[in-house]
């Protein structure tokens, strides 16, 4: 059908003439169009944030969790499914922090290849003294990036390793954390049960022979969007395929498990064994050790005994020899004695003999000396003699008397001779006396010396043998302690033995007490923030499909409204067009075409402000129980293509049935102005008694109501729209009010809780709820036991 | 066979309950060429003979026949062609489309005819080739009644049908009015019918049909028609 080109001017100048009519149109078209797109886009665009964040943070698809902690074979196990791209082993787990005198529970993460932490502030941590922590974490401990804090050890039982190196750590960054998005951190068995924070450290911190988690990612899947059903699916398959591996692994867990308890038990059984053996041994010797000693002391008693009298016999000999050298001596002494008053007598008389010659010598000597003098004088009358006759009678003279003096000093050699052998002869007789005195006191002093080394020798071994009997006393007290020693080892030996016996039947026990691993898949429905997260972007899906029919009906109406009037008021145009001979097609073309403008012109502004604008109002709102790192808005072709096309349809649908309706009609009736619509009796003037009192503008309000349906109905639905709208407005706000009220005064009745440790005793805790409620102000106290436990879907 | 024949034609409206009767076995013949005048009181069905004639609305019962053919029996679809191609309409209060100029008016009807005139020239026989750029509300009520005669005669139809065309103007601008229709009768050769409720100006027909209650009551043909210019009434 060719256009006409007047008809076509007509329709533009159409618009630019009753523009308002159709800026209204557009407008509708805007909101409608904006709203449905924005709103419909807000959940994708939500989807897509969280998408594209996960999977630039390598978040896991699928989770596995063991009651008995995982191992590398069971990575290697998960490997090599199909589907699976990677399989990340990590650890984490909670703990307790200190800080202000506040007592915080943290999850400690490690820092992995998976699940990886979004740097918001300061560095990651590159050793094992670094750690970094969520913003939240920073608010709430007063905190800041520099400072340190301290983990506070494990109260476990019986574990001997702690989950952390390095306790001690320093806040180097705040990162924000994919696995956590809401505000929701988790329940803990620490502290008062609720985890406040995460925290990150360095993957070299952890101390854990096995993993705690296995994060899996799959192969594709970037081609599926996060929470589509397709992703659903593709997970849900490759979960399947897990589940099948599932029993085998944790019979490997278990059996490793008891394979190492029992290896343990059997060295420890071996290692009792042996000790057993040696403990025994032990006191066997000890014992024998005794016995022997025993024996020894009976030995040494008579070894005593016999040498005592050996000794004393020998003493006694001893002694009698002394007694016959000192009898002996005496004797000689006597003998010497005597010798010596005979001796003394002779000594007398040689002195008397020496006397006599000593006399004879000084005469002999005087008689030299006048010699001497008689001589000298005649040398003296020699020298003076002056004839020869004397010279030679004076040296006659004087050799007769030298050779008297000649005489006389023969003579006194002869008496000196005499006076010397006397002399000799009585000191050699002295000499001798002196000698035998010497013998006697030698032999006297040498038998004293020998009784006095009799004594010593005497008391040296009376000593010896006191100190013999006094160190075989002692000897036989050390072998009595001994013995009770060993009694006393002995017992304890037989108890430490009944003890390990004990521990050995409880190792054996605990290894039968060692329960199945139990694996747990999850995927990322199971995270609460991501599920929460997921659920919101479907309410708002839901949302996104209720409020646009409203915008869209409202646009059906107001469009159906002004183009019914447009229609009526170019009544008589269209009759002349008819009656100039064209057809409806090109009639209806003009209205069309002018709706279609508004419609579209409208809803693609629409869409475009819409695509901007309410996924980032929705947002904003979420924004507070949601953290992400960026939002991403689209423009989503699927959505604008769809509001567009609906309210197209809505409009130009609208506007087709007013126009049809008219162009039905022939010319003739077109031209004439349309007959007022007829009025009718209504039902109400059947009752008499009420029509007769009304008054007449009432009676023409009544008549008007069935004589204009169409008007009155679309009053009515509008005024029903927005009391509708404005109820659900008031309906929500009271709803939502009236949870408070309903959780904490008809569910939960109580203003205090307080958990008690299960490792109480009935009287301790029997004494502790005594005591409290005997504390004023408390009125009643309900004992309650809870545990949380997991629930899945057959 | 006369160029135009109403055979026993009724026509009947519903409104709500009430039937009303606007033609009861009417009869007239116009032949080629004539100018008919048409006359009677209000409500006496001319203007209903006059829209059955254009093809504007359905006759309950009878035939009409325009040069051959019944166009009672016409489907919508020829129905629309014979609006298009035969008939030229002039009404009361001319009907132009305010959004287009005065050529622009013309231009729409001839726009959809195959034998149509050139719009300039015909906006020249009218006497209005200076005023053609101007829009409907900018010219006079004489200006625009001879715009919407252009854009009938444009389409070169073979009826031209006027439905009390002075009705809204004043005495002399009638009088143009009605000359230019009867010159365009008399140079076109075209068979030209005028509704009218002025008896006084039916010496100027060459036919003259009165109707009164829903029929044609009498027809006379006028031997010698008088021109327009010397019709005083």
């Amino acid at each position: 059908m060719k256009i006409k080109k007047a008809l076509l001017k007509d329709t533009f100048k159409e618009i630019k003439k009753s523009y308002k009519r159709f800026i209204s149109i557009l407008l509708m078209a805007l909101l409608g169009v904006g709203f449905f797109a924005g709103l419909r886009a807000s959940s994708p665009d939500m989807v897509d944030s969280i998408d594209t964040y996960y999977k630039n943070q390598n978040v896991y698809d699928i989770e596995i969790m063991s009651t008995l902690g995982l191992t590398d074979d069971d990575i290697e196990a998960l490997s090599k499914i199909e589907n699976v791209e990677n399989v990340y082993g990590t650890y984490s787990k909670d703990g307790l922090i200190k800080t202000n005198d506040k007592e915080i529970v943290s999850k400690i993460l490690c820092i992995d290849d998976v699940n990886q932490p979004v740097l918001i502030e300061g560095s990651m941590p590159e050793n094992i003294d670094e750690c970094v922590v969520e913003k939240n974490f920073l608010e709430g401990t007063g905190k800041n990036i520099g400072d340190t804090i301290a983990i506070e050890p494990e109260k476990t039982e019986g574990e001997d390793t702690e989950y952390l190196k390095n306790k001690t750590l320093k806040i180097v960054g705040v990162v924000e954390s994919p696995l956590y998005i809401s505000r929701e951190r988790g329940s803990t068995k620490l502290g008062t049960g609720v985890i406040n924070y995460y925290i990150y450290v360095d993957k070299e911190n952890i101390n854990s022979n096995v993993y705690t988690e296995i994060y899996i990612t799959l192969e594709n899947r970037d081609k599926y969007q996060t929470g589509s059903s397709k992703y659903e699916d593709y997970v849900e398959e490759t979960k399947d395929k897990i589940e099948a591996i599932k029993e085998e692994r944790e019979n490997a867990r278990y059996q490793e498990l008891i394979d190492e308890a029992n290896e343990e038990i059997t060295k420890a059984e071996e290692e009792f064994n042996t000790e057993k053996q040696n403990g025994e041994t032990q006191l066997q010797e000890a014992e024998n050790k005794i016995n022997d000693g025993k024996a020894k002391i009976t030995a040494g008693e008579a070894e005593i005994s016999s040498n005592e009298a050996s000794a004393k016999k020998e003493f006694a000999n001893g002694e009698a020899k002394i007694e016959a050298a000192k009898t002996e001596v005496a004797q000689n002494a006597l003998r010497l004695n005597n010798q010596k008053i005979e001796a003394e007598k002779g000594f007398e008389e040689a002195e008397q003999q020496k006397s006599g010659l000593q006399s004879t010598l000084d005469n002999i000597n005087n008689a030299i000396k006048i010699t001497d003098n008689s001589i000298a004088e005649k040398q003296t009358a020699l020298e003076t003699a002056e004839t020869e006759e004397e010279k030679a009678t004076i040296s006659q003279e004087i050799a007769e008397l030298q050779a008297t003096k000649q005489v006389y000093e023969t003579n006194k050699q002869s008496v000196e001779a005499g006076i010397t052998e006397i002399d000799n002869q009585i000191a050699s007789g002295k000499q001798e006396l002196q000698n035998a005195e010497a013998q006697i006191n030698r032999a006297k002093s040498e038998i004293q010396s020998q009784e006095a080394a009799l004594e010593q020798t005497k008391n040296k071994t009376y000593a010896q043998i006191a100190s013999a009997k006094k160190e075989l006393e002692a000897s036989k007290q050390e072998i009595e302690s001994a013995e009770t020693e060993l009694e006393t080892a002995r017992a304890e030996f037989n108890t430490k033995i009944e003890e390990a016996e004990g521990k050995l039947i409880d190792a054996r026990e605990k290894v039968s007490d060692i329960e199945k691993a139990e694996w747990y898949i999850l995927d990322r429905e199971q995270n609460a923030g991501y599920s929460s997260y997921i659920q919101d972007t479907e309410s708002i899906e839901n949302l996104s499909i209720v409020f646009p029919i409203v915008f869209f009906a409202i646009a059906a109406l107001v469009s159906l409204t002004s183009m019914t009037r447009m229609v009526e008021e170019e009544r008589q145009e269209i009759g002349t067009l008819k009656a100039l001979g064209y057809n409806k097609f090109h009639i209806m073309l003009k209205y069309v075409t002018y709706s279609s403008l508004a419609c579209i012109i409208g809803g693609v502004i629409g869409m475009n402000i819409g695509f901007q604008l309410l996924p980032r109002i929705i947002w904003d709102m979420y924004e507070m129980m949601y953290t992400l790192p960026e939002f991403i808005v689209s423009f989503n072709y699927q959505y604008s293509s769809m509001g567009l096309g609906l309210i197209y349809v809505c409009i130009v649908g609208a506007t087709l049935y007013t126009i049809l309706k008219e162009v039905k009609e022939t010319p003739a009736t077109l031209l004439r102005p349309k007959a007022p619509k007829y009025g009718k009796r209504v039902l109400l003037e059947r009752i008499n008694f009420i029509w007769k009192r009304l008054k007449f503008s009432q009676k023409v309000t009544v008549r008007n109501i069935f004589r204009y349906k169409k008007r009155f109905l679309m009053t009515i639905i509008g005024i029903m729209g927005c009391t509708s709208l404005i109820l659900a407005g008031f309906g929500l706000k009271d709803s939502i009010s009236s949870i408070l009220p309903n959780q904490y005064e008809d569910i939960f009745h109580y203003d205090m809780l307080v958990s008690l440790k299960t490792s109480l005793t009935t009287e301790q805790r029997d004494s502790y709820i005594g005591e409290l409620k005997q504390k004023e102000g408390i009125q009643e106290i309900v004992e309650t036991y809870m545990e949380s436990g997991t629930a899945r879907k057959r | 066979m006369a160029y135009i024949e109403f055979k026993n034609v009724c026509k009947e409206y519903k409104m709500g309950e009430i039937i009303i009767k606007a033609l009861n076995n009417t009869n007239f013949s116009i032949e080629k060429g004539e100018l008919v005048v048409v006359v009677g009181p209000s409500g006496a069905g001319k203007t209903t003979a006059l829209n059955i004639l254009g093809g504007m609305d359905s006759v309950t019962s009878g035939d009409v026949i325009v040069d051959g053919k019944n166009i009672s029996k016409l489907k919508n679809k020829e129905l629309i062609k014979y609006r298009r191609e035969d008939i030229g309409f002039v009404f009361q209060f001319y009907n132009l489309v305010q959004n287009l100029t005065a050529i622009e008016n013309v231009e729409l009807a001839t726009q959809i005819c195959k034998d149509s005139l050139n719009p300039d020239d015909v906006m020249g026989k009218v006497g209005l080739a200076d005023r053609k750029k101007n829009f409907p509300s900018q010219l006079s009520g004489g200006e625009q009644q001879r715009v919407a005669i252009a854009r009938a005669i444009a389409k070169n139809p073979k009826l031209l049908l006027c439905d009390e065309p002075t009705g809204a103007l004043d005495y002399k601008t009638g009088k143009q009015i009605l000359k230019l229709l009867q010159d365009t009768a008399r140079k076109e050769n075209m068979t030209v019918i005028i509704i009218t409720h002025n008896a006084a100006i039916a010496p100027m027909a060459d036919k003259i049909i009165r109707f009164k209650n829903g029929t044609a009551e009498s027809i006379e043909s006028n031997q010698n028609p008088i021109p327009v210019e010397n019709i005083e009434w």
